[in-house]
């Protein structure tokens, strides 16, 4: 719920793989059948969210992507109709494209895709990413560096319409831990395991500051991905089994019990276009390191003198437990407090449904 | 009565895992997926007995098979030096194209009726015949799939037995 009087439904589609042989007349001919027989056998719901189901063939584009969610969505609405008054898609695309031509309703798209550059680099994708925006009620970023790379490269007039609306973040499950000092030795990342996300360099990182500075310090992985045998081969070569805790995908909920006994988090990820897990660190009260990766800029770049350093790229591991090793040292005159109250301030689901109810109020009129 | 779930893709084998664990501690189940090494993990799920289907080989393949292999070991053969053998691989690669063309001609054919492509849904046989037995084994009470891929075959077999189907 937005607000008192405010109801908020969400559709969901899921790309299901078929097999390249398949007949995708026969794949949703066979849903149907499903979804007439019963209806909730075919949609699955959880509180107020539906999840569609949508073939899709074997590694698929963006552009395929949209067009099977696009298919999904009006089959849906076909047995469960949406009667709101304004629709608001996450993703340009697919999600946003697919929207583009089936909504009525106007349609508000908000992008905090990583991957976006890469996406944008085909220009079948860039003219369909145009046709979202100019489409679209409002396009919404979650930061300045996401906008300013969207208008460098579609090069048209129709981005400086683009607005900025942070994420939410869920800070309910969360609690500041007051500490009285610092060392660095219990080190914590949240996200996915993978190369993009600067994992394998935190790792050396690690290890690095194990062998130099801190014998006893631990780092504490949460997060599934590629990287997963890497790390555990990683942490073998290295001598490092007993130091290194690989947890997994956890849910929200017992990021609490990891922060708490945390002291650190490193988040070394060379592009972000905004970046929650550090931010969520800040309101459990642990400072951060971060490399300058364009999210961070915009989320964490005031709190600098608070409780986070800021790392320019490239940097090498030695570079990195410098930055660490000076962090820890000035450990008493962080305000961990403080950035904390200005990232609830900042962050919060009332202040972003706030602006959010704004955009949709100016939509609709 | 048992819970019957069918997983045909290793995407969902997370959320299939995560399912099926939540429903173990109220009913055993019996997971019917692919014998490959991406699904082998599932074998640790409480409560759940798992059935591997064997891929079948299709003829096509086998023979396409024998033909990469017995082609390439005949252009070895007569690129051995000799310029006879070169001549001898010309005439054959022409002797070759003509079934080929046909061939091809008859695939695009095939290509442009829609209509017969569409009216057959593909059944794997493999799992209609391994739910059949299960069926016969313990009564199925309820089938789960986390994919669309075999949905034709699923769909074909709960409406003899009018067994509730969801997609999850």
């Amino acid at each position: 719920m937005l607000q008192e009087g405010v109801h908020a439904t969400v559709e969901v589609p899921m790309g299901f793989a078929t097999s390249p042989k398949a007949n995708p007349l026969i794949t949703w001919q066979s849903l149907r059948a499903v979804a007439e027989k019963n209806i909730e056998n075919c949609f699955r719901t959880e509180g107020e969210a539906t999840y569609i189901p949508c073939p899709i063939p074997a590694n698929p584009s963006s552009l395929e992507k949209a067009k099977s969610f696009a298919k999904g969505i009006h089959f849906k609405r076909e047995f469960l109709p949406t009667e709101a008054d304004v629709i608001h898609a996450h993703l340009g695309l697919p999600t946003g494209l697919a929207l583009t031509g089936i909504s009525q309703q106007p349609l508000i798209v908000t992008e905090h895709q990583s991957n976006l550059r890469m996406l944008l680099a085909h220009r079948e994708t860039r003219e369909s990413y145009k046709q979202v925006i100019h489409e679209s009620a409002a396009f919404l970023c979650v930061s300045e560096f996401l906008k300013k790379q969207i208008t460098s490269v579609l090069d048209d007039p129709i981005t400086k319409s683009i607005q900025v609306v942070p994420n939410v973040l869920d800070f309910s499950e969360l609690e500041f831990i007051r500490r009285e000092a610092f060392q660095s030795l219990s080190w914590i990342y949240v996200g996915n395991l993978t190369f993009q996300k600067g994992v394998s360099k935190l790792l050396k990182t690690f290890a690095l500051y194990k062998k130099k500075v801190e014998p006893t310090a631990t780092l504490t992985l949460i997060g599934n991905g590629p990287l997963h045998q890497w790390i555990k081969k990683f942490a073998q070569n290295h001598d490092l089994e007993d130091s290194i805790n690989l947890c997994g995908a956890q849910p929200h909920s017992t990021l609490k019990k990891y922060f708490s006994e945390a002291d650190l988090m490193v988040h070394l990820s060379e592009y972000e276009t905004f970046g929650i897990a550090p931010l969520e660190a800040i309101v459990s009260g642990i400072p951060v390191i971060t490399l300058n990766n364009g999210g961070s800029d915009d989320t964490l770049g005031d709190l600098k003198n608070k409780c986070v350093e800021i790392i320019e790229k490239p940097s090498s591991e030695k570079a990195i437990v410098e930055r660490i090793i000076h962090l820890t040292a000035r450990s008493d005159k962080l305000d961990l407090a403080g950035a904390c109250q200005i990232v609830k301030s900042r962050y919060s689901a009332e202040i972003i449904a706030k602006q959010l109810l704004s955009i949709y109020q100016d939509c609709l009129s | 009565m048992t819970l019957i779930a069918v997983l045909s893709h290793p995407a969902r084998v997370t959320d299939c895992a995560t399912y099926l664990t939540n429903r173990a501690l109220t009913e055993a189940s019996i997971l019917i997926c692919p014998d490959s090494p991406d699904f082998r993990n599932l074998s640790l799920l409480p409560n759940c007995e798992l059935h591997f289907i064997k891929k079948h080989q299709t003829k096509k393949s086998i023979d396409r098979y024998l033909r990469f292999h017995f082609g390439s070991q005949l252009r070895t053969l007569l690129r051995n030096g000799s310029r006879s053998g070169l001549l001898v691989e010309r005439f054959l690669s022409k002797v070759v194209t003509i079934p080929r063309i046909y061939s091809l001609r008859q695939y695009c054919t095939q290509q442009m009726r829609p209509s017969k492509f569409s009216q057959e849904p593909a059944v794997n046989n493999g799992l209609l015949s391994e739910l059949t037995s299960l069926h016969a084994q313990h009564l199925v009470s309820e089938i789960v799939t986390f994919d669309v891929i075999d949905l034709p075959t699923l769909l074909k077999f709960v409406d003899v037995g009018n067994i509730p189907l969801k997609i999850r």
